[in-house]
């Protein structure tokens, strides 16, 4: 009943990927990046504005070092099993979701949550450098085989607690559930699952 | 005295040992020629097969990865999370006791080997893939029978990963349903389970009734177990469009 992933076949095939993979960019496809930010027009319990106008760009990147820190320690006390091939990897790989090194990421991945959540369309980062926030998640998503089960893992066990220890209000003890109102809309709606799922 | 020019009169200007020599260099160095590009195509065939799907799984179930020699990453923990995957995990956050026992799903972590787990999943009919090596397997599908707690909504998602030493290091387990109360009823009695043969949580957060969860998107319950010895996370989840439970299982190294 066991059987090897399809991407971890035979030699031949690792032959042949190297040789394409060494005649291609390792860029993502030029596909243009989304105008409409997805959780630009939701509304936090708490305010009414939307999470960015809420919350600011310093909470933006909290929630984004938060992530992160979440993910090392899942690596740390599960290995990679529950994430897929492409957070481990980042920095090691050619596909759009590992060939950048660690802080470009990181600044990626914080442009693209300050975006997403109604914030501007660019930022300059902890780093010092600047970042473009709308990206399209598909295509960052290629070659990753992401399942719906690391999906489900990844908001219910990496983004849901980052979001608490960021002090996004959820409600407890009788406050606004800010999480439910203009975060979680994202990353529950299934169109949103489904671009990054399977690609 | 002069030395004679003609080879039929002076042996030693004969060229036929000359050519000969010459000829025998040369299929010596065809010889040679033949025998490596023999050596690399039996090299080449031997790493075709072993990299194939039906040779892997055989390999892997008796302790061989590859990850020493591969070149092309195919083995095991090629990455640094992956080397962190195996019982090297010192750095896991850790409590200071052993736990009384370490459930996980039935699952005998630091002894279960890739066997163990491929006769499991043959004996349940459960499909499986393997990663980096057969070090990592991710099965689908997996049906509540085939597992203890057989009450608990079936699993969707089941990954083991292997330690350095090919034996069971860590279990995630990812359950879903669209019924609140399948999920809130599950995450009690695995809480009950628990700490009832590990020992108390050391952290535990949320309302993990089924109204608590239905209330809004993204409401958690959490209940955590850390030990000297072991690591165990719950997790049940408001996912928009049904409930999730989450499991970790992991063996922690005794440092």
């Amino acid at each position: 009943m066991f059987r090897f992933a399809t991407l971890d076949i035979t030699l031949a095939s690792t032959l042949l990927a190297a040789a394409l993979a060494a005649g291609c960019s390792d860029e993502p496809s030029a596909s243009p990046p989304p105008s409409t930010a997805p959780g630009a027009t939701l509304r936090c319990a708490s305010s009414g504005k939307n999470a960015y106008a809420t919350y600011g760009q310093p909470a933006f990147f909290t929630i984004t070092k938060n992530v992160l820190a979440h993910v090392g320690t899942e690596l740390t006390s599960n290995g990679e099993a529950n994430l897929g091939d492409s957070i481990p990897n980042v920095g090691t790989g050619t596909l759009p979701s590992n060939h950048d090194d660690t802080k470009t990421f990181e600044g990626k991945v914080a442009a693209y949550f300050v975006w997403a959540y109604g914030g501007p369309a660019q930022i300059t980062y902890t780093d010092g450098v600047t970042y473009d926030g709308p990206q399209d998640m598909t295509a960052a998503h290629v070659g990753m085989n992401l399942t719906g089960a690391q999906y489900d893992y990844f908001v219910a066990g990496i983004v849901a607690p980052a979001l608490i220890d960021s002090g996004i209000q959820h409600g407890t003890g009788g406050s606004p559930d800010d999480i439910a109102t203009c975060f979680a809309p994202v990353v529950a709606d299934p169109t949103y699952k489904a671009a990054m799922v399977g690609q | 005295m002069t030395a004679s020019l003609d080879p039929a009169l002076d042996p030693a200007l004969d060229p036929a040992p000359l050519e000969a020599a010459r000829r025998g260099s040369a299929r010596g160095r065809r010889r040679w020629a033949r025998w490596a590009a023999g050596a690399i195509a039996a090299l080449l065939v031997a790493a075709t097969a072993l990299h194939l799907p039906v040779v892997r799984p055989w390999l892997a179930a008796r302790g061989h990865t590859g990850g020493a020699v591969c070149p092309f990453g195919y083995g095991r923990a090629t990455t640094a999370a992956g080397r962190r995957s195996g019982r090297d995990r010192v750095a896991a956050p850790r409590g200071t006791t052993a736990a009384h026992a370490r459930p996980a799903l039935g699952f005998d972590l630091d002894h279960a080997t890739a066997a163990d787990l491929a006769r499991w999943a043959s004996a349940n009919s459960v499909s499986c893939e393997l990663h980096h090596g057969g070090t990592q397997i991710e099965c689908s599908q997996v049906p509540a029978a085939a597992l203890p707690d057989a009450g608990a909504p079936g699993i969707i998602s089941l990954a083991f990963a292997l330690g350095d030493d090919g034996t069971l290091a860590s279990i995630r387990a990812v359950r879903r349903d669209a019924d609140a109360a399948a999920i809130a009823a599950a995450f009690a009695a695995l809480e009950h389970q628990l700490t009832a043969r590990a020992g108390p949580p050391i952290a535990r957060a949320g309302d993990a009734t089924p109204d608590g969860l239905a209330t809004a998107t993204l409401r958690q319950a959490m209940v955590e177990y850390r030990f000297a010895d072991y690591r165990a996370v719950v997790r049940a989840t408001n996912m928009g469009d049904g409930f999730v439970l989450t499991e970790d299982y992991a063996a922690l190294a005794r440092s």
